[in-house]
């Protein structure tokens, strides 16, 4: 039985401008291990309960556990070292004048010591191919370019939750490839991925889980074969299933199961 | 086709820059006077985009940022006589701008910090005589105040009181303020720390 | 009409200019005046009118610094205004073995009474103003479109910018930026939200500029504004008093002045 890694009980936001009730009593355990998509309308709640996970927002009502501990009592510096958040503009996250130290910063934040920096730092930036742009100033570098910087300077303290709003965004091919790899890397290594995310096919190739949230509330929780398979809930949500199992379902009048790949299709329709 | 570089330096397309970097200072001032409250940080840090403006779009342009900021923040306070201190923002935005115009802007030592001081002396010099005109020598600034009460204790005058008061207090808000300026500007890439063109 | 606007109360249907020429009227009658009587019920009608129009929130932070006024000008002056005589003068009241003179209160009051009266009234009438329709105005009024952009931009930047900064300082936090602590913790945080803040912005300006030229911002042609601003009677009636009050408050000033009539406005005490 995999470890439980994050934990709500009835939790409940209300945001205090305009009293917006983002989430509604939502319960949710994310377990060790997985790559859970949490997926929904914008205002759904999704990004508002992700935040709850580093202490960015604290619950109205009910509680979060992280790694088993109560998070009321920690701080956001202590949470964020071992649930670490990419922002989806990769531009909130940037200030340092070389990749280099854009990579150091949150390890000298967390104070990692200088060994255990230079060590991290050099792990990460082989596997993300930064060292061709190690000395060059991060505010000139492309949009795709900046993404995977930021990536990478979360995975320089090594959290054992990795958050990620909206990583597709903006990324080009090669982008996106690096993504999966980090994806893969991660559950390798027995850690978790939560994504955000309105990229339906890059959500059915890549996940374990998903969630799917609506008004402030999880409709449904399910692998993600199961998920894009129930049509009338994905109405509810308002959320469109990837275009290949949306084709196949055009096709077919049997559903039992979703074609998540363009692979499946091939192979379901050869026969 | 290639894409011809785009020069700020002159002509409309300058006053389109100026449009755009002008209401992107009173901005800054504003929040780096939020920040500094949020953080209760015991100084305004409200003439960093003044500094900032000044610095990357020349000295008239500063100051027409510092001035606007005053105006704007006195009409959404309310406190339409507080525009007045403009006046100390113009000072600001000109001894910045001219002196990164001279290339004197690049070094903490002793380009920053002589800025920081003259930029310290005119605001606590122009800010004495408007603090006596709207509010009779005392604000709302309670650390200055208490300052002033202390010299007038001791038998000074209260214009020489409300100016010797300012001087530590805008040498740690205005002085603080203009260091920060450099700071940021120094993290920016080259072609981002000066958009003056070649009036630079 | 292209455009909505809430106008929901009376002060809200008020155009733009109607509320600049009490603006005009506010600051000639209370500053040149400097009547205790005037200034008191200006200030009850603005506070009347900002419960009236649900402007609590933002004014209970004027209402910090005319506390921390009152109390740093009549706690100083009341004691040490140049104007006491401390031989003469008659002391009010000792606090803590410090003797407070009427004529201190008095020179307190002369500025307090003159900013606080316009600190309620002003905040009101612009805070309770379309920044479009206050833009539309000014260009009707013949300021140079490029001027009353630059203006009304600077309010829009503004809000945005605040937005940019809440995300920044989040994104920063996540990755261990402490904003809580000592006072140099605090400080330290202060360039890792900022640079941020103003690196995105600048980053911005040239497309910026480039999108804004090719909307025809630099054209020579005159501008034409698609908003539309029919004053209403109410309009013209408010208008038509405080252009009475402007030249009231002027004329009054200068005949007192040359002693061609007395200054019956003067304080009583």
């Amino acid at each position: 039985m995999a470890r439980e890694v994050i934990r709500t009980e009835n939790l409940v936001h209300v945001y205090p401008n305009g009293n917006v009730r983002a989430l509604r009593g939502v319960n949710m355990t994310i377990y060790e291990g997985e790559i859970v998509s949490i997926i929904g309308q914008n205002g759904s709640g999704k990004t508002t309960i992700v935040r709850h996970f580093n202490g960015l927002l604290r619950p109205t009502e009910g509680k979060v556990y992280l790694f088993g501990e109560d998070t009321a009592n920690k701080t956001v510096a202590q949470m964020s070292q071992r649930c670490g958040y990419v922002f989806q503009n990769p531009n909130h996250q940037i200030f340092c004048t070389t990749v280099r130290e854009e990579l150091e910063i949150a390890a000298k934040y967390f104070n990692f010591t200088e060994e255990e920096t230079r060590k991290n730092c050099d792990e990460v930036i082989e596997m993300m191919n930064l060292k061709d742009i190690i000395d060059a100033h991060p505010m000139t570098l492309d949009y795709t370019t900046k993404k995977v910087l930021t990536i990478a300077s979360v995975l320089v303290f090594k959290p054992e939750v990795l958050i990620l709003d909206e990583p597709t965004g903006g990324l080009d091919e090669v982008g996106r490839r690096m993504l999966t790899n980090v994806l893969k890397m991660m559950h390798d290594n027995g850690h978790t991925v939560i994504i955000i995310s309105h990229d339906m096919d890059y959500v059915a190739e890549n996940s374990t889980r998903v969630i799917m949230m609506a008004q402030g509330q999880v409709q449904d929780d399910a692998t993600p074969r199961e998920i894009f398979k129930d049509q009338e809930k994905l109405k509810f949500s308002q959320i469109d299933p990837p275009q290949i199992t949306n084709l196949d379902f055009y096709l077919t009048d049997r559903k039992e199961d979703s074609i998540l790949s363009v692979s499946e299709f091939v192979r379901k329709y050869e026969k | 086709m290639t894409m011809k570089s785009v020069d700020s330096s002159k002509g409309r397309l300058r006053s389109t820059y100026i449009a755009i970097m002008i209401p992107l200072g009173v901005a800054i001032n504003y929040i780096g006077g939020q920040l500094a409250s949020s953080l209760s940080l015991p100084i305004y840090m409200d003439s960093i985009g003044t500094a900032i403006v000044a610095a990357i779009m020349g000295p008239w342009v500063g100051a027409a940022s510092g001035v606007l900021f005053n105006i704007i923040s006195a009409l959404v306070g309310g406190n339409i006589m507080a525009s007045l201190f403009g006046i100390c923002n113009i000072g600001t935005g000109l001894i910045v701008g001219y002196m990164a115009r001279m290339g004197k802007f690049k070094k903490l030592w002793p380009d920053v910090v002589i800025a920081s001081i003259l930029v310290a002396v005119w605001n606590a010099a122009t800010g004495a005589p408007i603090a006596m005109a709207v509010y009779g020598g005392i604000d709302g600034n309670a650390g200055t105040n208490i300052m002033i009460a202390a010299m007038q204790n001791m038998g000074r005058d209260l214009f020489s009181s409300a100016f010797l008061a300012r001087i530590p207090t805008n040498l740690l808000d205005k002085g603080i303020a203009c260091v920060v300026a450099w700071l940021i500007l120094s993290k920016l890439p080259e072609n981002m720390q000066n958009l003056n063109g070649k009036k630079a | 009409m292209l455009q909505t606007r809430k106008q929901d109360t009376i002060l809200q249907k008020l155009l733009p200019s109607t509320k600049l020429w009490v603006a005009l009227a506010l600051i000639l009658a209370v500053m040149l005046i400097r009547n205790y009587a005037l200034s008191f019920i200006v200030i009850g009608i603005s506070i009347a009118l900002i419960f009236y129009e649900k402007k609590t929130d933002l004014f209970k932070l004027i209402v910090v610094t005319m506390v921390v006024m009152f109390f740093s000008m009549y706690g100083i002056h009341g004691a040490i205004a140049p104007n006491i005589d401390k031989a003469n003068d008659p002391v009010l009241f000792s606090i803590f073995g410090i003797d407070y003179y009427l004529n201190g209160f008095k020179y307190a009051s002369h500025y307090y009474l003159c900013v606080i009266p316009l600190m309620c009234s002003l905040f009101l009438l612009f805070t309770s103003m379309d920044m479009a329709d206050l833009g539309a105005t000014m260009c009707q009024m013949g300021l140079p479109y490029k001027g009353v952009f630059t203006f009304i931009d600077s309010f829009q930047v503004m809000k945005l910018l605040g937005k940019e900064m809440n995300q920044i300082r989040d994104a920063q936090r996540a990755r261990g930026l402490e904003t809580e602590g000592n006072l140099l913790a605090r400080f330290k945080a202060f360039i890792p939200i900022m640079v941020p803040v103003v690196a995105s912005s600048i980053v911005k300006v040239q497309d910026q500029a480039i999108a804004m030229d090719t909307k025809g911002f630099n054209s020579l042609n005159k501008k034409t504004i698609y908003r539309e601003l029919i004053p209403s009677a109410l309009d013209k009636l408010i208008k038509v008093i405080s252009i009475l009050v402007c030249v009231g408050t002027l004329a009054y000033v200068i005949l007192s002045k040359m002693g061609i009539i007395s200054p019956f406005m003067t304080n009583i005490i």
